[in-house]
């Protein structure tokens, strides 16, 4: 087992945060708080860390918004088109708080309170010079009082990581659908758990890269922690689709997963994605999205237990008292003491949102008086 | 509005349930929750400052009372309490207790109050406040009877340290009403003890102002 990759926060100008401090992560931590303070917007601000915001995952975590949705499977119409290059623009200025795309005021960053380790990524300006033909010579950094008078604009996304040089990239990433990410060398392993879950093309993808191994087997156990009668999983090819399905004591041959309910296809993606994060950060929205409170606490344990084991840092959402009760339980029988419980909440003084943390005391206290945490 | 963000800390079910009737008797708004820290093999008084910070960290919570006993040392109890809230973030914690009982406001923080049992002065607690709710306590002949009783208990028969003499007194008093040994809470609305007294006076106006008059410190919500 080996350090976090985040022993602690700072985000600014991400969505909607200004800025938010969070002083000490843990290993596995639960983000608890009100709707619109935040909680997604945290996850998504890690994805950009792990993945030095690549425009991929920028543009993803758009088209998950609704912010920028397009059709057809080529984003070079996209570039080709004025009109949706402004549209495009439009939309990443949702990215920084106050939805601004101007030069200046579209930079975030993401970074351990000591500064340390810090991903920045933002949009650059660049005014192109011509000649007296009219032919392009250069192109120049935009100075802020010059954008509305500009007519000939570049944009392009800048990313810095840690003390590193800036890295200019195109705004737009090709990739086709079902097309994974190239991780480059600096990106840290991260997987993102959508509250809706990943469909079952994806989750094929996952079961891939573990088939046969001891990963495998955890996988399985998580199944198993439900519902003993399975033995066994794989996944069915059903053109152009793939689909899960299991050996069940009950059945002699075998059964779509799906029919044993909505917690199962959750629990597998939970648990493909754990042993697929190895090193990494995993991201899980809504946790408790279509899981029995009776199984939560069970898989917490296998999260702490393998997040320990495999070294990865887990981040995870939930709205609901059965998780957050699931998870002090699991928690409080962890002797690594490395869960973290997180809320959320709008300052009272109304200057932005700030963290109130949990750990293993904590929790114990608020479980014993009854105090309410979320 | 939800009574559970306006809570009063008291150190056990006594405290509780004295505090159930002054409230009654003096009509006050239904708007605080009355929570005890009473506890196996841990004293109410060290819970209450030990879980401190996770109190002050429920969600949601508007402002927090604490009604503890000074017992033999009110300044020592009263820095306890003070270093507790100024490691905090209270930085406007006072360095005295206020003798009306103490308010601490702060612009991120949910309103704290602090009474100290029996008066926010004296050394005592809760039964040397209840003693002062004796009716016509100076020149009550009964009470009189009842402390000269204890007094002349010989000594190789005193059974108590001098630190629970007034919780002894209280419920001799007690014994010899006619309806005898009512727990305290049923005393007041009996009125064996009564509630409108000076003594319960400064305590319910403490009240009044940490939970129903003063504006709170609200969370911010959408």
């Amino acid at each position: 087992m080996s350090g976090l990759h985040l022993d602690s926060l700072d985000i600014d100008n991400f969505r909607c945060f200004q800025h938010l401090r969070i002083t000490r992560l843990g290993r596995v931590n639960l983000i608890v708080g009100r709707n619109s303070v935040g909680k997604t917007c945290l996850l998504e601000a890690l994805a950009v860390y792990a993945n030095n915001a690549d425009p991929v995952i920028l543009q993803g975590q758009l088209a998950a918004r609704n912010e920028f949705v397009y059709s057809g499977e080529d984003l070079r119409d996209l570039e080709q088109s004025e009109r949706l290059f402004e549209q495009y623009v439009l939309a990443f200025g949702g990215f920084f708080h106050g939805r601004d795309s101007r030069p200046g005021e579209s930079i975030a960053s993401i970074s351990t309170v000591d500064g340390l380790k810090k991903v920045t990524f933002g949009l650059n300006f660049f005014a192109a010079e011509r000649d007296e033909q009219g032919q392009l010579r250069s192109y120049r950094v935009l100075p802020k009082d010059e954008y509305d008078l500009a007519d000939d604009v570049r944009i392009r996304l800048s990313v810095r990581r840690n003390a590193g040089r800036h890295q200019s990239r195109a705004l737009f990433a090709h990739l086709k659908p079902g097309q994974f990410l190239t991780r480059a060398e600096d990106d840290i392993n991260c997987l993102f758990i959508p509250s809706s879950g990943f469909n079952n093309s994806y989750m094929a993808e996952l079961w891939d890269r573990i088939a046969l191994t001891d990963l495998e087997q955890i996988t399985i156990k998580a199944l198993r922690s439900i519902d003993s009668n399975i033995s066994r999983y794989s996944f069915l090819k059903a053109p152009p689709n793939r689909y899960p399905i299991v050996k069940h004591a009950f059945y002699s041959a075998p059964i779509p997963l799906r029919i044993l309910g909505h917690g199962m296809i959750r629990t597998l993606g939970i648990s493909l994605a754990l042993v697929n994060a190895k090193n990494g950060i995993l991201l899980i929205d809504e946790f408790e999205s279509g899981l029995h409170h009776t199984v939560q606490t069970d898989l917490w344990r296998l999260i702490i237990q393998f997040a320990n084991q495999l070294d990865i840092q887990v981040f995870a959402t939930t709205h609901s008292w059965d998780c957050v009760e699931a998870f002090q339980q699991a928690s409080a029988e962890d002797q690594t003491e490395q869960s973290l419980l997180i809320r959320l909440e709008k300052r009272r003084d109304a200057a932005g949102i700030e963290a109130v943390l949990y750990d293993k005391r904590r929790m114990e206290i608020a479980t014993r008086e009854g105090i309410e945490v979320r | 509005m939800a009574a559970k963000n306006r809570i009063l800390l008291v150190e056990g079910n006594d405290d509780k349930h004295v505090l159930y009737s002054l409230t009654k008797a003096y009509d006050i708004p239904d708007c605080f929750e009355i929570r005890d820290r009473n506890s196996e093999g841990i004293s109410g008084w060290k819970r209450i400052i030990e879980d401190l910070d996770v109190e002050l960290d429920r969600s949601d919570l508007e402002s927090l009372g604490i009604l503890v006993d000074a017992d033999e040392n009110p300044v020592g109890r009263w820095h306890s309490i003070r270093d507790r809230l100024l490691g905090l973030g209270y930085s406007d914690t006072p360095v005295n207790a206020s003798s009306d009982g103490t308010i601490v406001v702060h612009e991120n923080k949910p309103t704290v109050g602090i009474w100290l049992m029996p008066n926010n002065e004296d050394r005592g607690m809760l039964e040397d406040f209840l003693a002062a709710l004796i009716p016509d306590y100076q020149g009550n002949r009964l009470w009189q009877h009842v402390t000269e009783s204890v007094g002349a208990i010989p000594r190789e028969e005193v059974r108590f340290p001098d630190a629970r003499k007034s919780k002894v007194l209280i419920h001799t008093w007690l014994a010899w009403q006619n309806e005898p040994g009512k727990p305290f809470g049923q005393a007041i609305t009996a009125n064996y003890l009564s509630a409108r007294t000076a003594g319960s006076e400064a305590l319910i106006q403490w009240l009044r102002r940490l939970f129903v008059d003063s504006p709170q410190s609200v969370p911010q919500h959408i």
